[in-house]
């Protein structure tokens, strides 16, 4: 039973159980980090970002002007963004048999994984997890393609150049082995892999587990997996939220029992609380709003802006906002605020119940019906005809390095009246915004991430009680940045066992049992005899079949008759040879009434000596040994058998026939 | 007493003596009792006029089946002078003293008051033992010394009483224990020197005794019977047990009763140093414990042990969320307790105790500190608001011209809380309280900081936050409307801009506070020297906040018009833009349907009233500032005509005549202020000719109404002016009748007294006409 971890981003895993011959691999998140160090995409012509200087080493020996760009100091490649991909050196992804998916934000390098690697197994996914990652996808591949770049940049990743550069680009490990993002074509053929399943669903694969998704409440169709046999369970843990907010509500109990529980995907801002960051996102936008100034909200096209939305449907009237317009731009924002309505069944009680009134279970419908709403599918068309301004915009991508994001912060960037508000946790704000400086608009950060903090964990573990938890290192100690915060990790008893990029942890079971069943002619001619009160024991001769993982116990074929004999014998295959079992004796010898029927036989002379496991009875005369013990009683004469027979015989009368 | 209550008070004797009338409402008891406690004037023979009071109480005293609620009023009665007198005489102090430890606590408890009240007079009735000569008060001797005791009963009684309270206190039931020691804590507290002495002898042993045992449940009663004591000459005796009895408790204590305890010592005067300081270290060490690094606790707790005390369980309570919580605030209020004392400063450096409360604040938003404080201190305070707002509270205490470090410590762990998305409200309200406090005391502007964070905090989602802001940004500007560098910052900072916008808010409070915030604002940033452009002027204002009262649909709103406007006029301000805006308050505020806006608008009035004729020499204010020049009637005249044009009169009659009697009363007394000038002035103007009130709506109404019953004919009327119609109206005998409340009918004895005998009386037919 091992575990395979491809990624070290505790909140993009990508893990690997092989777990009684099955494997499994549990989720595939794309770290997109690494598009951090490449320069923005715009869609219109910048001439400030064409403007840039390239970057020529001091002594003028390497000329990477085409490749690298410097902006306030720090280097960007010019050149399509790539992606980190999960470890693909590990183990041979062609024998993974199933890939687990426990929500959108976790498949994205599904098509890295399912596509040229020989992989020919099965996706399991929820329908909402499925659609939405289509769209993310979409977005994404629709992002990259609509900037084509001449050309990619590949020679600052030579080793002996990489070393030359600086900072943080020199520092940048395993740069070969990124990916520039995958085509349309391969998302629909990664997608065709996906088989749906609902919540609590049991799945069979290969006779062998069961894995059954949970709901786990971080966003629509989110699970948590079950991946249990009849004596193991593993519980998988990702992304998960004890929050109300708009997703059914997480299943904790189902976790209950598990041998081991992995443990992933907690909040990646454990100080920042959602509800004061919603406050704070509210009010930084009154702000800018009230003193003329546009908001510039990067976000993915889905999952926390249903919430934002909502909760900006209650304050737009009481911060007298109501005539400025809200714009959502996405190539797949139609969709993605569709979609929310109907997938009904996965929403939280209190907007399912909407559902039957009838009304559209998230108020965003108003806003669009009342106008205060627009969404556009890009910047280009009839946004720019109906583009007013102030007015808040809501796009992607959080990372600053593609979609139409890059042309507000090009529009907007020059003025102090504006801010940009970060509500997105996957990067860093500083990182992200510096191939934009210097700036003039104010940033604020307010990262909402619902996912369970460190409180909340060591909850829910005290209630499921796992008997091993693994989780990623970083768990394991206060963040970086908190090094005060010891309250910022997870204690538990045993201590979690953490992993990195790359690690294979063998995982502890406890048990190590198979279930076999009896056929019921077998199980007619058992005779049970009652050891204990309750407890009844029956030997079995059979055959055991193991076939798909499952494990049968058969009657023994009668040998076949004796066929006549006149003809030429024939080979054939002989039965197994059915001896008759010796029965098996059970019970203890007790010491007091074994000594009285050894001398009322005439053995008197008896030396006993106690051992760790029972006793020594040295039967001084015959010269003799008998070793009672706890599993085993041995008689040791020499050459005297009838001796040998009686003792035999008395030692029986105490113990039981099987 | 009249003859109807002299008739009815054996009725009620009877009715309230017979066990089978159940009485169901007990208040009217205490009423009744209260009454009793007015009649008894010393000297009055109360139960001689009235035998049927001794039959009453005796009765019930030696009842078996006296309903306890009428025990217990009986044993209060008894609390008077004669009748303990007739208790001695009667030898009921046995009765009294079985009644101490009945099972009805009514019953128990007052008489145990009875006791005590016999212990207090006891002082007045024997000539006690001279305890200056440092006689030994033991029982014998006192008798012996007692050959002029009048009554010679009583000292058998107070005899028999605190043999009663030795013996009580080393019996092994706690409820008989625990009813002698609340008798000698009330005992020590009000009773005469002599017994208090005698008392504490006899009990200061059985004390120590039931000390050692650790009763726990008698803890809460030892302390109070310790403070008691500690309160008393015997505290400042030498060799007096109390102050080891205190450090003993101060030691056993658990912590939640230690730092109270150590709180009331610190309280007490004449207070050793030695225990003062014992007790400071009491209330600290949850705070040290909590904010000080693992190795100075270590040290720390080793010294407490090396002292004696067992303090290893307040480390455990630390450890415990809910009990962290409880210390910590027990520990925080009690500091904030020893700050507005003054007695800080004596035994620990108060920068020290600031600085710990700073850190606290800091666990509590997961700030670092400097040390490093155990893990689970963390857990256990991070977002707990309960211990923000107590060390809020400390800090404001505790607020002093501190040194620069200390106090840019102070700001910056205030900016943080203001700042926090996470800071709760009630918590952002402290600390903006502490912030003022602050700033005051250093009279230092705020810091650029402080209006971006109130930029911020003007836009929160949460109401009670805005309003909050708007308040504390009121305050602000009314502390530093002098500072020019403080007007600056605030006009740069959008703050102003941004509130004006508040006055839609949908929160009638906020918008109530916003009308504030803007009315002092105004004021400062109106000023000479700062730049005009960017801001609201006043004028501006004025006509927007008259807006708002003619169409504001929630009082706090109309409310806050009319206050700013007062505030407005009542400073030395230049006012020319407001002479049209406050002609439309005037109206407008008289005519509203809320009797506070009615109220504030004739506080308006009077304002103006009073400046008006303080220009003219004549004030119908103590505090105006007299004219130089002589008062002329031209002047009156002539200021009666400026009133007459800013419609004062119609709002003065008109509130003479509202049916809410604050306004009618308010409104009535600013018109007989006014009648008493011109009366003075009367040979010097005339009469008729002044503001003539003819096709004034009031007029027309209620007026009219009210001068036809003063026989002032129709013809009249429609000549008469305003100084006319003060003349005729009888204002003194209205303002007499507003002031008479609505139930000066209902309050009397006799209306009691029936009230016991009806209910009483409730017969089965009455209980059937009421179905």
């Amino acid at each position: 039973m091992k575990l395979y971890c491809l990624s070290g981003h505790p909140t993009l895993p990508c893990n690997v159980l092989k777990f009684k011959s099955t494997t499994i691999m549990l989720d595939c998140g794309l770290d997109m980090t690494s598009a951090l160090h490449f320069l923005p995409l715009p869609l219109v012509h910048s001439p400030r970002l064409s403007r840039l200087p390239g970057w020529v080493s001091k002594d003028g020996t390497v000329n990477l002007e085409k490749e690298l760009k410097e902006c306030a100091g720090r280097l960007f490649v010019d050149s399509l963004p790539e992606f980190c991909l999960p470890e693909k050196e590990l183990l041979d992804l062609s024998t993974i048999d199933v890939i687990l998916i426990s929500n959108y934000h976790c498949m994205m390098a599904l098509p890295y994984i399912t596509e040229h690697t020989g992989f020919t197994g099965t996706v399991y996914a929820t329908e909402p997890t499925l659609q939405i990652g289509r769209l993310l996808m979409e977005e994404l591949v629709n992002f990259m393609e609509r900037v084509p770049k001449a050309q990619s940049a590949t020679c600052w990743k030579n080793k002996d150049i990489q070393r030359l550069l600086p900072g943080p680009l020199k520092e940048v490990v395993d740069v070969w082995t990124w990916k520039k993002c995958y085509s349309m074509q391969e998302v629909n053929s990664a997608l065709c892999k996906v088989q749906l399943v609902g919540y609590s669903q049991k799945v069979e694969l290969f006779g062998a587990v069961q894995v059954t998704p949970l709901s786990s409440g971080y966003s629509l169709g989110s699970s948590n997996w079950i991946i249990q046999s009849h004596y193991e369970k593993v519980s998988y843990v990702s992304g998960s939220s004890l929050l109300t907010t708009h997703p059914q509500p997480m299943d904790q109990s189902s976790l209950k029992n598990s041998d081991v529980l992995i443990l992933t995907g907690l909040t990646q801002i454990p100080t920042a609380n959602p509800d004061g960051m919603l406050g704070e996102f509210c009010s930084n936008l009154a702000m800018t709003i009230r003193a003329g100034g546009n908001v510039l909200v990067p976000c993915y096209s889905s999952g926390v802006i249903y919430d934002l939305l909502e909760c900006l449907h209650q304050f737009i009237d009481s911060a007298n906002l109501g005539t400025t317009p809200f714009y959502f731009i996405s190539p797949v924002a139609n969709s993605s605020l569709e979609f929310s309505q109907i997938f009904a069944e996965w929403l939280c009680q209190n907007k399912q119940s909407k559902v039957y009134f009838p009304e559209p279970p998230f108020p965003h419908a108003e806003l669009i019906q009342t106008n205060k709403l627009k969404h556009y599918p890009s910047i280009h068309g009839n946004f720019s005809n109906e583009f007013r301004q102030p007015c808040v915009v809501f796009t992607g991508h959080p990372s600053l390095r593609f979609g139409d994001v890059v042309h507000f912060m090009e529009l907007w960037g020059k003025s102090s009246l504006n801010t940009i508000i970060f509500t997105e946790p996957d990067f860093s704000y500083l990182d992200v915004l510096a191939p934009y400086q210097p700036l003039a608009m104010k940033c604020v950060y307010c990262p909402i991430d619902t996912r369970l903090n460190f409180h909340q964990v060591s909850k829910l573990l005290k209630e499921v009680q796992p008997l091993h938890v693994v989780c990623p290192e970083q768990y394991t100690q206060p963040p970086l940045s908190q090094a005060h915060r010891a309250d910022l990790m997870l204690e538990l008893q045993p201590p979690p066992m953490p992993y990195r990029r790359c690690a294979v942890l063998g995982l502890p079971f406890r048990r190590r049992y198979e279930r076999i069943q009896l056929l019921p002619e077998l199980a007619k001619s058992l005779v049970p005899s009652e050891v204990k009160p309750g407890i009844s024991v029956a030997t079995v001769s059979a055959v055991l079949q193991s076939k798909d993982n499952k494990h049968m116990l058969q009657p023994v074929p009668k040998p076949a008759p004796a066929p006549p004999s006149k003809k030429r014998k024939r080979v054939v295959e002989e039965p197994p040879e059915v001896l008759t079992p010796k029965p098996l004796l059970s019970g203890a010898v007790p010491l007091e009434h074994f000594l009285a029927t050894l001398s009322k036989h005439g053995i008197t002379e008896v030396k006993v000596e106690d051992t760790v496991d029972g006793h020594i009875l040295h039967l001084q005369a015959e010269d003799t040994l008998i070793q009672l013990e706890e599993d085993g009683t041995h008689i040791v004469c020499d050459n005297n058998e009838p001796l040998r027979t009686v003792l035999r015989d008395l030692v029986l009368r105490f113990l039981q026939k099987l | 007493m009249d003859s109807k209550c002299m008739e009815l008070l054996p009725l009620v004797c009877a009715v309230l003596a017979d066990p089978k009338q159940a009485l169901s409402d007990d208040t009217c008891l205490e009423k009744f009792l209260d009454w009793f406690g007015a009649l008894t004037a010393p000297g009055s023979p109360l139960l001689e006029i009235h035998p049927c009071l001794i039959t009453f109480i005796s009765s019930v005293c030696q009842s078996k089946t006296a309903d306890p609620t009428i025990l217990s009023f009986a044993l209060n009665m008894v609390q008077h002078r004669e009748t303990m007198s007739f208790l001695f005489k009667k030898g009921l102090i046995k009765v009294v003293l079985h009644l101490q430890t009945d099972k009805s606590l009514f019953v128990a408890s007052a008489a145990n008051q009875l006791l005590a009240h016999i212990l207090n007079f006891s002082e007045r009735t024997t000539t006690c033992i001279s305890l200056e000569n440092g006689s030994k008060s033991d029982p014998s001797e006192m008798q012996k010394d007692q050959g002029t005791t009048e009554c010679p009963e009583w000292t058998d009684g107070i005899m028999e009483i605190m043999k009663h309270v030795e013996e009580s206190l080393s019996s092994s039931v706690s409820f008989r224990a625990c009813q002698s020691l609340k008798l000698v804590a009330w005992s020590l507290a009000h009773c005469q020197p002599h017994v208090r002495e005698m008392l504490w002898q006899r009990t200061e042993g059985a004390v120590e005794m039931l000390l050692g045992n650790e009763q726990s449940s008698l803890t809460q009663l030892f302390m109070e019977v310790l403070q008691a004591a500690a309160r008393t000459p015997l505290f400042s005796q030498t060799n007096s047990s109390i102050v080891t009895l205190m450090e003993t408790m101060l030691c056993t204590l658990k912590p939640t009763q230690a730092i109270p305890f150590a709180s009331g010592i610190i309280h007490l005067e004449n207070c050793p140093q030695s225990l003062k300081k014992k007790a400071t270290g009491v209330i600290l060490r949850p705070l040290e414990l909590v904010t000080a690094p693992a190795d100075l606790q270590q040290l720390h707790s080793d010294l407490v042990q090396e002292g004696g005390c067992q303090h290893t369980s307040l480390e455990e309570h630390l450890s415990q969320k809910s009990s962290c919580i409880s210390l910590l605030c027990l520990s925080l209020s009690s500091i904030s307790e020893l700050a507005g004392m003054g007695s800080l400063n004596l035994e620990m450096p108060v920068q020290s105790v600031i600085l710990s409360v700073i850190s606290v604040l800091k666990v509590c938003v997961g700030m670092p500190i400097s040390s490093s404080p155990v893990i689970s201190t963390f857990r256990n305070l991070i977002g707990c608001s309960k211990v923000q707002k107590c060390a809020l509270d400390s800090l404001a205490s505790l607020c002093q011209s501190p040194e620069n470090i200390v106090r840019s410590e102070v700001f910056s762990v205030l900016l943080q809380y203001l700042d926090s998305p996470d800071t709760n409200s009630t918590v952002l309200q402290k600390a903006y309280q502490v912030t003022l406090t602050w700033l005051c005391i250093c009279s230092e502007p705020p810091p650029q900081a402080l209006f971006s964070v109130l930029m911020k905090r003007l836009c929160d989602m949460r109401w009670e936050v805005r309003d909050s802001s708007l308040e504390f940004l009121a305050q602000l500007s009314s502390h530093f409307h002098e500072n020019l560098s403080y007007c600056e910052d605030l006009l740069s900072s959008g703050v102003p801009g941004l509130s004006f916008t508040l006055l839609t808010d949908p929160e009638s409070y906020v918008r109530a506070s916003a009308i504030f915030a803007l009315g002092r604002t105004v004021r400062t940033t109106n000023k000479a020297g700062v730049p005009v452009s960017g801001h609201v002027l006043l004028g501006e204002l004025a006509r927007r906040f008259v807006d708002i009262l003619a169409q504001d649909t929630e009082v706090f709103a109309r409310r806050a018009v009319i206050k700013v406007f007062t505030l407005w006029l009542s400073s030395p301000c230049p006012t020319e833009d407001l002479e049209e805006p406050v002609r439309s308050v005037l109206t407008l505020g008289s005519e509203d349907l809320d009797w506070e806006v009615k109220v504030h608008t004739l506080e308006l009035a009077q304002i103006l009233i009073s400046q008006t004729l303080a220009q003219s020499g004549h004030s119908t204010s103590p505090y105006a500032v007299s004219c130089a020049t002589r008062p002329s009637g031209d002047h009156l005249t002539e200021s009666l005509h400026r009133l007459q044009h800013l419609k004062i009169f119609s709002v003065l009659f008109r509130g003479l005549f509202d049916c809410d009697r604050p306004v009618a009363q308010s409104a009535c007394s600013i018109l007989l202020s006014l009648k008493l000038v011109i009366n003075e002035n009367t040979p010097l103007m005339d009469r008729k000719a002044v503001c003539d009130l003819q096709g004034q709506s009031w007029v027309e109404d209620s007026l009219k109404k009210h001068l036809e019953k003063l026989h002032v004919g129709a013809e009249s009327q429609k000549s008469m002016g305003v100084v006319e119609v003060l003349l005729v109206l009888d204002l003194e005998d209205m303002q007499q009748t507003l002031g008479q409340s609505s139930d000066h009918l209902e309050n009397s004895p006799c209306s009691l007294m029936e009230d016991i005998l009806a209910a009483t009386r409730m017969s089965e037919d009455n209980a059937v006409d009421c179905y």
